[in-house]
């Protein structure tokens, strides 16, 4: 039931994600290999959320996976590359950490309906290793802090409308299989539980301090992503350390996702809408990204506010709950301020320089369609007071402080932060492994001398044996050892 | 004499024969040598479906000739011997068509054939052999007439390679000629049964039938490639693109790595060496030469010697699932001789496609080679994408079922091993990848005008859908996997 909410948003983040760049992409020079990764992409990813059972998930979470990197390189710059390269390092550690856990899984069962997944791994021998293997599999994918460096490099570089794709679905398949395969309501995982709580309000903060320094509104869209993954991950901390909750967690982070897909693909999207366009196309294209901007900040009466309520149900049921609720309003200001910026950047430049016209109507779909979700029955709590007054606070302290940033912008940290410092710190050992490699390959060639030193001796050695064997076969030889058989022969006979 | 008796004999004969009159046939006549050489493998396929059949339904398969007092010379079919059989049989045919068109035009084309031919032979008969006597003799007619095919060029580089080939094989033969010596000696006759046949002797040769078996494996591992026997296989890349693709996925390398096997399952036993404590070395050896071949592969330029090292790596991972004691790693390890034949035939035939059109012979010229070469390169990316397991290609099944027999065995260091090789895998075929497909490229006239010709273009295009089909398809009824399961099952029936 809630897990059909992953394929509502597929669908309508992919579809529109493929109206718009059917414009986009009008002249690319390459756009046809950028439709056939596209589509292999899509088509993983709608096999990921339908798959029946365990073997078609991972075939189609592997396609879409490594179809994706033909989408973060398309542009072909170094930037490109690299972006793609540290995505596929990552996508491929993923990839082994998933692989792993599911031969812990299933073993030879390779077809276990997904239906039956949950409960098999609450009942797996090596529950609570496979339960970190599942954690950190899918996490490479959701961009869980640590494992988030990847994203702000790879989600930016895409095509816009890819980079919709990759930060509105594609995410979301990381979440998917967390709430597919964790065995929330099957037991208890304190641990596991407390350390994706603390992970995940990491995130939340880490995302909205690095993405608050961003020069470029796509970067920063992508740190918002990485945040509001956080807010998922602490649901499922919550699910893991306290079975009662399970419900609750998963039609939380199913809203989450359905509302975080729509809102951030609607943002990544209104960043390329036309700089040749009309006037009126433009206040649309404002109002449109100011209202998915809401959303995402979890203003009053916006499917953001919806999910944060569902969130809050689940924060409550945690043992820690007062402390938990506090720091998701603490969030809802970094979402904010993340949310400002954004506009700011993406509004100030009228969009990124090099685009074509896009469609304007499925856009407005992704931006439109989160409103159903505030008039759904269960709703209701939203129009409270209590709830309107929790959730404008964070939101105008968020605009105070993101109008500030704007007015004064701190100093950028490098997208893609703890591998900037990983890679600076490579940069600085390279000497010294450039001195090991130079010394081994020092100590490959003295034994090269070594060894063709010892080879010459022997074969001069054999050599010697040989003039020998060739001083022997000669007559002088021969003669020599007649000579000497004949004087042994008549020592031995003369005398009788 | 039966049809049963005949068979057997029929499989050996079908590249034996035409190998004779391919000898005598003058050097001009290439049309009739080519209408052979395709009429001899199309009958071979027939004869192993026909056995194949036979095998399913339970029929005994046999040809014994008196040889030696003691020690007759036996070709019979199992189900081992005929998975060995078909790949040998069906990449055969691709083989000579692919190289029918590689060598168009290159001299000294009937000797190639005909050795050609004769090394398929000897395969078959390594296939097809019932005791340690009868392998061990075609073993050495395959390092015999596998030389002219190495040194086949006849420059001084490929001389060099065949002086190699031929220390490294020769050696390994005395080894395991003195192991088979030895264990005729002790045993007085040693055939090829499932469940192995020494078990009696443990209790009073301990030691003796330990050092054997590992005369035997390292006799096998020259030609298997383990570490650190492996030193010939990367210097025979000089040969033609076709031996090359042979050597690597069906004939010299996989007849070490099935001979590892049949000494493991079918000589000794499975149960029995693992008493003797031989398999856990054995098991490390294999896994040292996944990761150190990987290594080695990594740090090469040359794309032949770069997939020369890949195939060090993989085929140490049939020992490993051999060497792991469980009904499942022995499917993983037994299922890989069939998916890294296809696998790694698809990635020599791609190479040598690029090497005869394009001149690529370094992993650097490889930048837009796939607008110029499309259908190559996609038969490249599948065999590349199968290496390194990405489902569905036939490297998932394998490296799915080794992993889970590892963990069924106890074995779970064995999956640090498989992730290593997934990542080295990744490491040196993803960037060859994205410089093929990514860098732009200079395409001149339609999408397949740079493209080879049909002849090396179909059999790699043929191989790297099996290599799908082999994965994709594996759950079904005729599927090489379900074939492993077959042995597997009949292997560890008590």
């Amino acid at each position: 039931m809630s897990m059909r909410a992953f394929l509502v948003l597929t669908v309508i983040v992919w579809t529109s994600a493929a109206w718009s760049a059917h414009g986009y992409l009008r002249d690319a020079p390459n756009r046809l290999s950028f439709w056939v990764f596209f589509a292999l992409t899509m088509a993983g990813n709608l096999g990921a959320v339908l798959a029946p059972d365990v073997i078609s998930f991972y075939v189609s979470y592997a396609v879409m996976t490594f179809a994706a990197y033909g989408l973060v390189v398309h542009e072909r710059t170094p930037a490109a590359f690299r972006a793609g390269r540290v995505y596929v390092t990552m996508a491929l550690a993923g990839e082994l950490l998933l692989l792993a856990a599911f031969v812990l899984l299933v073993g030879t069962a390779i077809n276990l309906p997904m239906g039956q997944v949950p409960a098999a791994v609450a009942a797996a021998p090596r529950r609570d290793l496979l339960v970190t293997l599942l954690l950190l599999g899918f996490g490479i994918k959701a961009g869980a802090v640590p494992l988030h460096v990847w994203l702000p490099l790879a989600h930016p570089v895409a095509p816009t409308p890819a980079s919709a794709v990759l930060s509105g679905a594609m995410i979301k398949a990381g979440l998917f299989g967390w709430l597919s395969f964790l065995p929330l309501g099957h037991g208890t995982l304190g641990t596991h539980g407390s350390v994706c709580v603390v992970a995940g309000f990491v995130a939340v903060f880490f995302g909205a301090v690095v993405g608050a320094t961003q020069r470029d509104a796509k970067t920063t869209l992508a740190y918002s992503s990485i945040s509001q993954m956080g807010l998922a991950t602490v649901a499922i901390g919550v699910g893991l350390s306290s079975p009662a909750s399970a419900d609750a967690v998963f039609s939380a982070v199913a809203l989450f996702a359905l509302h975080h897909a729509l809102a951030k693909g609607a943002l990544f999207l209104g960043v390329a809408v036309p700089v040749g366009a009309s006037v009126g196309r433009r206040r649309i294209r404002a109002l449109g990204m100011f209202l998915a901007a809401l959303a995402i900040g979890g203003a009053p009466f916006t499917s953001g506010a919806a999910a944060k309520l569902a969130l809050h149900g689940v924060v409550v049921r945690s043992s820690a709950a007062p402390t938990l609720d506090w720091l998701l309003s603490l969030g809802a200001i970094g979402s904010t301020v993340l949310m400002v910026r954004v506009l700011a950047l993406a509004l100030a430049r009228n969009g990124e320089a090099a685009q074509r016209s896009s469609a304007m109507a499925p856009w407005l779909v992704l931006v439109l369609f989160p409103w159903l979700l505030i008039v759904a029955p269960g709703a209701r709590p939203l129009f409270s007071w209590a709830h309107v007054w929790s959730s404008t606070w964070p939101a105008a302290i968020g605009v105070g402080v993101g109008l500030r940033l704007c007015q004064r912008p701190p100093a950028r940290v490098p997208a893609g932060d703890v591998l900037e410092v990983v890679s600076v710190a490579a940069r600085g050992l390279k000497p010294t492994l450039a001195r090991l490699l130079l010394a081994s390959q020092a100590a490959v060639t003295r034994f090269r001398t070594r060894r063709a030193r010892f080879l010459a001796r022997w074969t001069a050695r054999i050599g010697r044996i040989d003039r020998a064997e060739a001083a022997l076969s000669s007559f002088g030889a021969v003669g020599a050892l007649a000579l000497f058989l004949i004087v042994v022969l008549l020592l031995v006979v003369v005398p009788r | 004499m039966t049809a049963e008796n005949v068979l057997p004999v029929g499989v050996l004969l079908s590249s034996l024969v035409p190998a004779l009159i391919i000898f005598l046939l003058p050097e001009q006549r290439h049309g009739t040598r080519t209408a052979l050489n395709l009429f001899a493998a199309v009958t071979k396929l027939v004869l192993t479906a026909v056995i194949g059949w036979g095998v399913v339904h339970h029929r005994r398969y046999e040809t014994r000739v008196r040889f030696l007092p003691g020690a007759d010379l036996v070709l019979h079919a199992d189900p081992f011997s005929l998975l060995f059989v078909t790949l040998s049989a069906v990449l055969w045919l691709a083989t000579t068509i692919y190289a029918v068109g590689y060598l168009e035009g290159s001299p000294q084309r009937s000797r190639f054939f005909g050795f050609f031919s004769l090394c398929v032979a000897s395969t078959m008969g390594i296939a097809l052999a019932g005791n340690l006597l009868t392998f061990f003799i075609f073993y050495e007619m395959l390092t015999l007439s596998t030389y002219p095919l190495v040194v086949h060029r006849g420059t001084p580089e490929s001389l060099h390679a065949g002086d190699v080939y031929l220390a490294y094989t020769m050696t390994g033969a005395a080894l395991l000629f003195a192991g088979t010596a030895s264990l005729y000696a002790l045993a007085g006759s040693v055939e090829f049964v499932a469940g192995g046949s020494v078990g009696p002797l443990v209790a009073g040769h301990r030691g003796a039938l330990m050092l054997i078996f590992f005369a035997l494996v390292a006799g096998l591992g020259v030609k298997a490639a383990l570490f650190p026997l492996h030193g010939w296989l990367p210097l025979a890349m000089v040969a033609p693109a076709p031996v090359s693709a042979l050597l690597h996925a069906v004939a010299v390398v996989k007849a070490g790595a099935f001979g590892i096997t049949r000494v493991v399952y079918d000589v000794y036993g499975v149960r029995v060496a693992e008493e003797l404590g031989v398999m856990r070395p054995l098991a490390f050896v294999a896994a040292a030469t996944v990761v150190f071949g990987s290594v080695m592969a990594l740090a090469q330029r040359d794309l032949k010697r770069r997939l020369a090292y890949s195939t060090v790596s993989q085929v140490s991972l049939i020992v490993l699932g051999v060497a792991i004691v469980g009904t499942v790693s022995t499917i993983g390890g037994v299922v890989h001789l069939v998916h890294q034949g296809l696998m790694k035939i698809t990635l020599f035939f791609a190479a040598g496609n690029l090497a005869e059109k394009l001149h690529v012979t370094r992993v650097d010229q490889m930048r837009g080679v796939g607008r110029r070469m499309p259908l190559t390169m996609l038969a490249f990316t599948i065999g590349a994408l199968g290496m390194i397991g990405v489902p569905p290609i036939a490297g998932f099944v394998t490296k799915w079922y080794l992993g889970i027999g590892a963990i069924e065995a106890g074995a779970s260091w064995a999956i640090a091993i498989l992730a290593a090789s997934t990542a080295l895998n990744a490491a040196y075929f993803l960037p060859l990848l994205r410089d093929a497909w990514f860098e732009p490229a200079e395409t001149q006239g339609g999408i397949l005008a740079e493209e080879a010709t049909l002849s090396l273009v179909l059999p790699t295009v043929f191989t790297a859908t099996l290599s799908i089909a082999a994965g994709a398809l594996a759950a079904s009824g005729v599927s090489p996997l379900a074939w492993a399961k077959l042995i597997a099952t009949r292997e560890y029936q008590p």
